[in-house]
């Protein structure tokens, strides 16, 4: 396999005695569109700025490699990157067309190809030329400008493309439209594409892998159904999507081969099973452990007590609210040893009348034991 | 009270009575709310006061003096004459004008390209911004007056400066400082370097480092930057700051009297001298008026000479 684009190796950077990233290691391959997710203050933006040279590694901080090379102290204009930035950083002074002509100018691009790329680049981002060449920043709304910002980027044909939450100071609608149309423009060019968020949607629509950062670090790296489906802590299943979790404390080993099972008695009454089948899922567990799992509220179903499908799992429990959301319902179940549990159930025509549930009903939240995951501490 | 004309605020307001009588009170407000544009005009009321009494009327008074014959003892005689713009293209006087502008022209010069690094570096000065700026405003806490004087005792033939410099072997003879138009520069410069540093800070202030970081990455070098970034953004604010420089520079009168020789005589000088010991009011006024004409054709070519594509390159790139 070719050289990755983009490599980062044990990179750690502080500011003033505090670590902003700390030993975070990947690597992107060409062509993919890669996001960095998370809250505010995890490192992520820290993470995009050493890979564009705005920042270098502390001095044992690793090495940020571009197209093969290490890159820790060449700045941001020696690297072959383009970057997109959170207000746009739009110069205000200069017409849409100076503004995308800038980089191809300090690149001493012949004239003669000047205004053939600045058209191009424009159209590519579906601004016509002849409407918004002259006109300022200023002139222009907030999609607009984010299209001259891009136009401006990719002018310069760059490996790598760096955007800094470049959606988060536009409306909804327009950012699903520009969502779709980020993720073409990098399938169309074939340019690396990383992206930084805080929305988790927007990284799960938009992106082939996804880097799920948490204080300083990578919290997990896969695709969006990898990290959805596998979280593997509290912190990722929480920020993906939301999740339902169980603690409980490991009782037995039961069955062999692909079915065997950890038997675990919960902290809410009861008890359930996790599948013990892949070692990998269940390093470390034994009987007397405690143990923490998070099982998704489409994963759960919810029966009557005594009507619970044979080989699920079930926990008793008394319905506390029901909220009708369009496509869904969501019932929250409080548990007969406390604590509440959401259960998702789709809207598949009967739902709405009569209600199936409704509080103070009994019930059990049913799950098939495969369909949770064991979560590894924070 | 006449309708559009300008309310009397103090009239109006001291005339509503206490809560006792909310009635008239009510009324006025009632009247304020109504018309929006009313409240905008008691607002600007007191300034405008102020400069119609102390400046617009002094003004109009003066390009009339300017048309008068001089009286004997100061003051005006009835009639009308042409004679004091007249002796105004004298060549000792028209010499005096070009002295003036040179002189205000070069102040600027100078304070704007000493006064940009200041500002620029109190802007980069982290958590010491707060004191630089402080003490760039230091100076306003003495009078003009008194720091001229400070001047001179720095700068004469037995001053600090001199002093030392022989104390250290570097001259052997006192340099002449004091009375040279150089002494005149130093203490305009000194005097103006302020007003010239505050709205550039002002302006490099709001400057979005992002842009900065833009032009980086697209390919900018520091001087590229700087060139296509920085000034542009912050022309307003160098703009500004030669406006209030060169202004009260071209009129000065104080600096140059105190630290400039016989031969470094300002138009403001001029001015002054008419008023007070030569007695000739209308060529005093006829000196300003003229002044003041000269200052307003220069600051409107300044104004038009701002380039239109702010970053010196004109032009589109398509077509």
């Amino acid at each position: 396999m070719a050289d990755p684009v983009v490599e980062l190796r044990h990179v750690s950077k502080s500011f003033a005695g505090t670590k902003a990233v700390r030993d975070v290691s990947f690597s992107i391959e060409r062509g993919e569109f890669f996001s960095m997710l998370g809250p505010s203050g995890c490192g992520k933006t820290t993470t995009l700025r050493l890979i564009a040279g705005f920042e270098t590694p502390d001095a044992d901080g690793g090495e940020v490699r571009l197209l093969g090379a290490v890159v820790n102290d060449k700045r941001p204009y020696e690297r072959q990157i383009a970057m997109v930035f959170q207000n746009y950083a739009l110069f205000p002074h200069l017409s849409v067309e100076r503004n995308v002509a800038f980089g191809l100018e300090q690149r001493r691009t012949p004239k003669t190809e000047l205004a053939g790329r600045v058209q191009a680049a424009l159209s590519l981002v579906r601004l016509d030329p002849a409407t918004f060449a002259r006109r300022l920043p200023a002139q222009l709304s907030g999609g607009q400008r984010q299209r001259v910002a891009l136009a401006r980027a990719l002018v310069l044909e760059p490996a790598i493309l760096l955007l800094d939450e470049p959606l988060g100071a536009i409306d909804l609608q327009l950012r699903k439209e520009m969502q779709l149309e980020l993720k073409s423009l990098n399938k169309q060019l074939g340019t690396t594409f990383i992206y930084v968020t805080h929305d988790q949607e927007e990284a799960l629509t938009m992106s082939d892998r996804i880097a799920v950062m948490s204080n300083s670090r990578v919290a997990q790296l896969g695709t969006p159904a990898e990290i959805y489906e596998n979280p593997r802590t509290a912190f990722v299943a929480k920020f993906i999507g939301e999740s339902n979790f169980l603690d409980g404390t490991v009782v037995d080993r039961v069955g062999a081969g692909d079915a065997a099972w950890w038997s675990v008695e919960s902290a809410a009454g009861g008890r359930f099973r996790v599948p013990a089948a892949d070692p990998s899922r269940t390093n470390g567990i034994a009987p007397g452990r405690l143990l923490r799992i998070a099982v998704r509220p489409e994963w759960l179903d919810l029966v009557a007590p005594d009507a619970v499908p044979p080989g699920e799992n079930a926990l008793r429990g008394a319905v506390r609210d029901v909220i009708y959301l369009g496509e869904t319902m969501h019932v929250v179940v409080t548990l007969a040893g406390g604590g509440d549990v959401t259960v998702a159930l789709r809207n598949e025509g009967q739902l709405i009348n009569p209600l199936p549930w409704r509080r103070g009903d009994e019930a059990a939240v049913a799950w098939r034991p495969e369909d949770c995951q064991i979560l590894e501490e924070d | 009270m006449a309708a559009g004309g300008l309310p009397d605020p103090g009239g109006g307001l001291s005339a509503a009575p206490g809560p006792a009588a909310p009635g008239p009170r009510r009324r006025l407000l009632a009247w304020f709310t109504r018309r929006p544009e009313t409240e905008a005009w008691a607002l600007l009321a007191p300034g405008t006061v102020w400069m119609l009494v102390f400046f617009a009327i002094p003004v109009v008074v003066m390009c009339g003096y300017s048309f008068m014959p001089r009286g004997t003892y100061g003051g005006v005689d009835p009639g009308f004459t042409l004679e004091a713009y007249a002796r105004f293209l004298h060549p000792v006087y028209l010499k005096i004008l070009e002295r003036t502008f040179v002189v205000a022209i070069v102040c600027t010069a100078l304070c704007a390209l000493t006064g940009y690094p200041v500002a620029y570096a109190i802007t980069r000065s982290g958590k010491w911004r707060t004191l630089l700026l402080f003490l760039v405003v230091l100076p306003f806490w003495t009078s003009f007056l008194v720091r001229t004087f400070a001047m001179i005792f720095l700068m004469r033939d037995t001053g600090l400066i001199n002093t030392w410099l022989l104390r250290l072997g570097i001259i052997h003879q006192p340099l002449t400082m004091l009375y040279t138009p150089f002494a005149v520069l130093l203490g305009l410069v000194y005097g103006y370097l302020p007003y010239m540093i505050l709205p550039i800070y002002a302006s490099l202030e709001k400057l979005d480092p992002s842009l900065l970081e833009a032009a980086e990455v697209l390919g900018a070098r520091p001087a590229a930057r700087f060139r296509r970034v920085t000034l542009p953004l912050s022309a307003p604010g160098l703009i500004a700051g030669s406006l209030l420089v060169f202004i009260p520079a071209l009129g000065s009168f104080l600096t140059s009297d105190l630290l400039g020789g016989a031969k470094g005589l300002l138009v403001g000088n001029l001015v002054q001298n008419q008023f007070s010991t030569a007695r000739n009011w209308p060529f005093g006024s006829a000196a300003s008026l003229i002044l003041m004409t000269l200052v307003l054709i220069a600051v409107l070519i300044y104004l038009r000479l701002r380039p239109a594509g702010a970053d010196g390159r004109r032009g589109g790139v398509l077509s």
